[in-house]
């Protein structure tokens, strides 16, 4: 080990350069995998946050969550409500936070008007952090994600204005790393009347029928697909989103950013991976000699292999430690800088560390391989009288 | 002194092909080292000498004969099992010294050491083969930082530090000037002498041919002559002496020594 280390340092510059190479892969592993690790941390909240029940939306509506403002009625939730298997329905009316912010690349913040009083039961997961969660018959008052909490700066009994409108902060929702950390919950009825403020000509129905969905929770998940096709059978106009198709969707965008990984993963092997290749051949040729030394003074064939696959690994593990000291500073430092407007678009892992360092290493130990059977095959009379 | 040799080669042949023509470099030697034998092999460039030196030395695989080393026949053995015979059987000390750059002094005596089992005893093993040697201050310095003929006398340390049972020797002075030339060969002769341990050296220097006991001449990849000079038998046949004198055949190997170096000289 200790030759290892010494050996690296006989050629400085080429050392450096190579350590280079893996550095640049490593770094881009670390950075993309936290960007990747934040979006599967959101993906797979937001797979567990949706999970619970089916949405039902207007037929007009184009795609999964868009507002379409359907009308609801008491008779059509109660319709849904006594269809075999539901435990219950409830009217949702969700809409942007602020027109104006539609949120890049983050997820939007959302103000989100529920029925507490059936809307609201184990099944969804949410854990007030302080206060206490929305009850039946409020109005002007919020419940709300950890995110907006930190970024109005908001604590329970603050006034936050929301759409013109004033809500008291009554509870703040423990961090979920998922789409309730931008949402806003507040009384359908508040929800409705921001809804209808915000239509200038006015619309056809009652202010108080306004939902952009209603969410039916199943007394099994299992029958979800199910009750939703009996769903679209008895009820005119509606298209449901059953928890499988919100899991493809959200699975469907995990696939993209896994892929921008794997992208990452195949630059860096052939960036460290040919850059330490080449080194190590260097390195056995100019050595030959002293392979011809050890063997002569009876050195294995495994030994010899053995000493220049450490000294490859040596290289990839320095430059992975290093380039992932570079990636995760600058991580921190961009998390750092967008983290006063509730966002942050990276997170780093433990897991993700350990995986960019065994991977640099690895792929060290890998490249050296080649090298190193070439080095422990020579012929040691060759290799003894070598210039 | 055992009667069964340490080295015994039949008929040992080395073929190189080279294209269609093909050069007979070792041809048919039949050799017997005993054990205590200090000896040279010599011949002009192309005699063969190297060759067979790498063929005792289990280095080269022969095409054809037999080699016995301590009774064991060598032929057939895997790459790994001349590795391990190598490490524990043979010494090498070469012209150009060949210690590894990047280790120290005690390091390169180490070396041999490294492929084997662990020894415990291994590093004062090495300082003390080190001290033997005269280098005793020099163990933590790199080549780079040693003469030629102290670089020399740690290889032999290194040759030493398995307790082979021959120590081949490749022109081991060639890169030397005369004077360390000298002390190197006294340095070699007193291993014999005092430790018994077997040496053949390859030159092409008949100074340092006659500074041994018994000089086998290649030519042509084949012995031409096998001259014994009789230094030992001479102190054999005093060996009543020798026994009944505590230190008595230190003083006929130096005798012997001073016989040796007149000799040398006066070829």
């Amino acid at each position: 080990m200790t030759e290892a280390i010494s050996n690296i340092w006989r050629r400085p510059l080429r050392t450096a350069l190579t350590i280079l190479g893996i550095v640049i892969g490593v770094f881009a592993l670390t950075v993309m995998g936290a960007l990747a690790e934040k979006l599967n941390v959101l993906v797979d909240g937001g797979d567990e946050y949706f999970r619970t029940r089916i949405f039902v939306f207007d037929e007009g509506a184009a795609s999964g969550f868009q507002a379409s403002a359907r009308p609801i009625t008491r008779d059509l939730v109660d319709e849904m409500t006594t269809l075999e298997g539901v435990d219950r329905a409830t009217p949702v009316l969700q809409t942007l936070l602020d027109p104006d912010e539609v949120g890049g690349f983050d997820l939007p913040e959302l103000l989100t008007g529920i029925e507490p009083e059936t809307w609201f039961d184990d099944r969804v997961d949410l854990r007030i952090d302080a206060g206490r969660f929305l009850e039946a018959d409020e109005e002007g008052v919020t419940v709300i994600g950890a995110d907006l909490a930190e970024r109005y700066d908001l604590r329970v009994g603050d006034m936050f204005t929301m759409r013109a409108r004033d809500f008291e902060v009554i509870g703040v929702l423990e961090r979920t790393l998922t789409f309730p950390d931008k949402i806003a919950y507040v009384p359908l009825a508040d929800a409705q009347q921001i809804y209808v403020e915000a239509v200038p000509q006015g619309l056809d129905y009652r202010t108080e029928e306004l939902a952009t969905q209603i969410e039916v929770f199943p007394n099994d998940l299992a029958d979800a697909d199910a009750i939703a096709a009996a769903i679209e059978g008895a009820v005119d106009g509606v298209r449901t989103v059953t928890p499988e198709q919100v899991a493809d969707q959200i699975g469907q965008a995990s696939i993209v950013f896994n892929l921008i990984i794997v992208g990452a993963s195949v630059i860096a092997v052939i960036v460290g991976g040919l850059s330490v290749i080449n080194t190590m051949v260097m390195t056995v040729s100019e050595r030959v000699r002293e392979i011809g030394i050890k063997k002569a003074v009876g050195a294995p064939t495994g030994a010899i292999l053995r000493e220049f696959v450490i000294e490859a690994t040596l290289l990839g593990a320095i430059g992975g430690l290093i380039g992932l000291g570079a990636g995760a500073l600058l991580v921190v430092v961009l998390n750092a800088q967008t983290s006063g407007s509730g966002t942050t678009v990276f997170l780093l892992t433990p897991m993700l560390l350990l995986r960019s360092f065994l991977f640099a290493t690895i792929l060290g130990a890998l490249a050296g391989i080649y090298p190193a059977l070439r080095a422990a095959r020579l012929d040691p009379v060759t290799a003894l009288r070598s210039t | 002194m055992s009667t069964m040799p340490i080295l015994e080669a039949r008929g040992l042949t080395k073929v190189y092909r080279r294209g269609a023509s093909e050069v007979r470099a070792v041809d048919g030697i039949d050799l017997d080292v005993a054990a205590g034998e200090f000896m040279a092999i010599m011949g002009r460039s192309g005699s063969g000498k190297t060759t067979l030196l790498d063929l005792l030395g289990c280095l080269l695989r022969p095409t054809g004969g037999e080699l016995a080393i301590d009774g064991r026949s060598v032929i057939g053995a895997t790459d790994g099992e001349l590795a391990t015979i190598r490490r524990e059987r043979i010494g090498f000390v070469f012209q150009e010294f060949n210690l590894i750059p990047t280790l120290t002094a005690i390091e390169n005596v180490l070396l041999p050491l490294r492929y084997g089992p662990r020894r415990p005893d291994g590093r004062s093993r090495a300082r003390e083969l080190l001290e033997l040697v005269g280098l005793g201050e020099r163990a933590a310095h790199r080549p780079t930082e040693l003469s030629g003929g102290e670089q020399q006398r740690v290889a032999i340390a290194r040759a030493l530090v398995n307790e082979p049972a021959v120590i081949l020797a490749d022109e081991p002075t060639g890169e030397l000037d005369s004077t360390t030339s000298e002390q190197l060969m006294g340095t070699l002769r007193r291993l014999n002498g005092d430790r018994g341990v077997t040496i053949i050296i390859v030159t092409h220097d008949a100074a340092i041919a006659g500074a041994t006991d018994r000089v086998v001449r290649l030519s042509d990849g084949r012995v031409v002559a096998d001259e014994r000079r009789d230094s030992r038998a001479f102190e054999r046949a005093l060996g009543g002496v020798e026994a009944g004198a505590n230190g008595g055949g230190r003083v006929w190997a130096r005798l012997g020594d001073l016989l040796d170096r007149a000799r040398g000289a006066s070829r």
